[in-house]
């Protein structure tokens, strides 16, 4: 089958690989209909989570049709349209049972890496490299889904696969920013990043009932989307002073939910921004932690400051001082998307949550590496770029 | 002059040994604890009751059970909900002729692990590397006892 492999350091290429088939009782493969680039591929792309082979396959946010079932599986037929959450949890360890599926003590093939480098294992990913399982990625026609009655959900008839694909990452993940940031009915809660992940951060703080809603990108057509599509409030971090705004915001307070969804390939202006860009090209300091930074320093006192961008080990110039003497709780984790996405398939089945207009670039399989130029370098304006196999 | 040099060589050479000796002791520190480490029962808890885990007739299932006869298992409750904690020791001890190797105790207590909660063991990650990278080698390396190392 075809897929688009990461072969070495910003070095993609679409080739042959081994079909995907069932191999244990559990597992079903999907004929991938639509699969789409996410921001954390690029820490892989870039070699800046050094466990990828050459040959490895990526993307791991995906939906399609299922082709094939293991004797075990009981909730997919053959037929079935389905999404995937990207993160591969068993649904029968302690994690599981508490809903915390990125943390699945068994989804994990390789838990020596992650154990070395974090402490613990989490629960292993799609296309997201040997330090989370080694799992093949959904860039390809083809993609063998373990624990298929935990992880993978039946599309609504009512549900465009357009729409639903998001379900399979960036509309949990966004989710989850704000349902386990705390987000209540009268918060104001500011967003880094305007990118997928921060526009469904934006929207989940609006259903869960936020009073207002400020998202922070340095892009113009990602802010502009985000007013339009969210109707949102937006600022501009080039141009104006955020914390000035933030507080007027907020009439002094600050605002009491802060979310992170921009993660360790952060843009952060000034001599600290640069400070943090050499310290990661001379490998000092694995990710550049400015949005993660400002989110501290802005959040109210005794706020909640949730991280969604994606980090691979270690920042420098972290502000534990103003995390400890405004008592703030900064909680991070990677998407629990088995706790959501039904509720989140029922919320697009109602037109609650939007995803289409986020697929800016549509492309085939084979234009794989041209996708995430375009995705990487921000070109044409993209936001997402969806591959079809 | 040529006096003050060499005092501040003999000064640098001693700061340069002082630290040297730190280091070599700090490192003996790590390397005794990582010893007295190894020597401790590799222990995991999964998430099903004592007689869950026992089995019917009271014996541990599962790829632990193949080395019955070299290891002691022993098996209690994790506080606070938590299941089953599992404790594995060669019976002798660990430096006795017929004790397992500890890597592979540990990848058994994993897949033991696995087997009860989950049902099935996962594949192990199956190496497809086409061309060699700058850490390909040693990442290789990491995968093969990716299931035996780490923390656990």
């Amino acid at each position: 089958m075809r897929a688009l492999r990461w072969v070495g350091v910003n070095e993609l290429e679409v080739g042959d690989v081994p079909d995907a088939h069932v191999e244990n009782p559990r597992d079903i493969v999907v004929k991938v209909e639509r699969t789409v680039t996410c921001g954390s591929d690029l820490h892989l792309l870039g070699g800046y989570v050094p466990f990828m082979r050459s040959g490895d396959v990526l993307g791991h946010e995906f939906v399609g049709e299922v082709v094939e079932v293991g004797p075990e599986v009981r909730r997919h037929s053959v037929g079935d349209r389905v999404v995937v959450s990207s993160f591969i949890a068993c649904g029968g360890c302690w994690y599981c049972r508490h809903e915390l599926y990125s943390l699945c003590d068994n989804g994990n093939r390789n838990p020596a890496i992650p154990e070395t480098l974090w402490g613990q294992a989490p629960g292993g990913c799609f296309g997201y490299s040997h330090a989370m399982g080694g799992y093949q990625g959904s860039h390809a026609q083809y993609v063998r889904v373990p624990f298929a009655d935990v992880g993978a959900f039946t599309i609504p008839d009512g549900v465009s696969y357009e729409r639903a694909l998001f379900a399979s990452d960036s509309v949990p993940t966004g989710w989850m920013g704000a349902n386990l940031g705390g987000v209540a009915p009268g918060d104001v809660v500011a967003v880094w990043g305007a990118g997928a992940v921060g526009q469904m951060a934006a929207r989940a703080a609006q259903l869960l009932g936020a009073e207002r809603v400020l998202v922070i990108d340095p892009l113009a057509e990602r802010r502009e989307m985000a007013a339009t599509h969210l109707g949102v409030e937006v600022v501009d971090p080039t141009s104006q002073d955020v914390g000035g705004v933030l507080l007027e915001a907020t009439a002094g307070r600050g605002p009491d939910v802060c979310i992170d969804a921009v993660g360790s390939e952060a843009s952060g202006g000034g001599v600290l921004g640069a400070v943090d860009k050499a310290k990661q090209m001379l490998r000092l300091q694995t990710d550049r932690p400015s949005a993660l930074r400002d989110a501290v320093y802005q959040c109210r006192k005794g706020g909640s400051v949730f991280v969604l961008g994606v980090y691979a080990a270690v920042v420098d110039s972290f502000p534990a001082g103003a995390l400890v003497n405004k008592g703030l709780t900064v909680r991070g984790a990677q998407m629990h998307g088995q706790r959501y996405i039904p509720m989140l398939l029922e919320r697009m089945e109602r037109d609650e949550i939007l995803t289409e207009h986020l697929a800016t670039h549509v492309l085939p399989l084979d234009e794989g590496p041209r996708a995430y130029d375009l995705f990487k370098e921000k070109k044409d304006g993209c936001v997402r770029a969806v591959l079809r196999p | 002059m040529a006096s003050r040099r060499t005092t501040t060589g003999v000064l640098l050479a001693s700061a340069g040994a002082a630290v040297a000796a730190t280091a070599a002791a700090t490192t003996r520190q790590r390397r005794d604890a990582l010893r007295v480490a190894d020597r401790r029962p590799v222990a995991i808890t999964v998430d099903r009751s004592l007689a869950e885990v026992a089995g019917g007739d009271g014996h541990l299932q599962g790829p632990l059970a193949d080395f019955a006869h070299q290891v002691k298992i022993e098996l209690q409750p994790a506080p606070g909900d938590r299941g089953t904690e599992i404790r594995v020791l060669p019976r002798d001890g660990w430096d006795s002729a017929d004790a397992p190797d500890r890597a592979t105790i540990r990848r058994a207590v994993r897949e033991t692990r696995q087997l009860i909660e989950a049902g099935e063991v996962m594949p192990p990650d199956d190496p497809v590397t086409r061309r060699r990278t700058l850490v390909s080698g040693p990442l290789e390396a990491a995968v093969r006892r990716a299931g035996e190392e780490g923390r656990l």
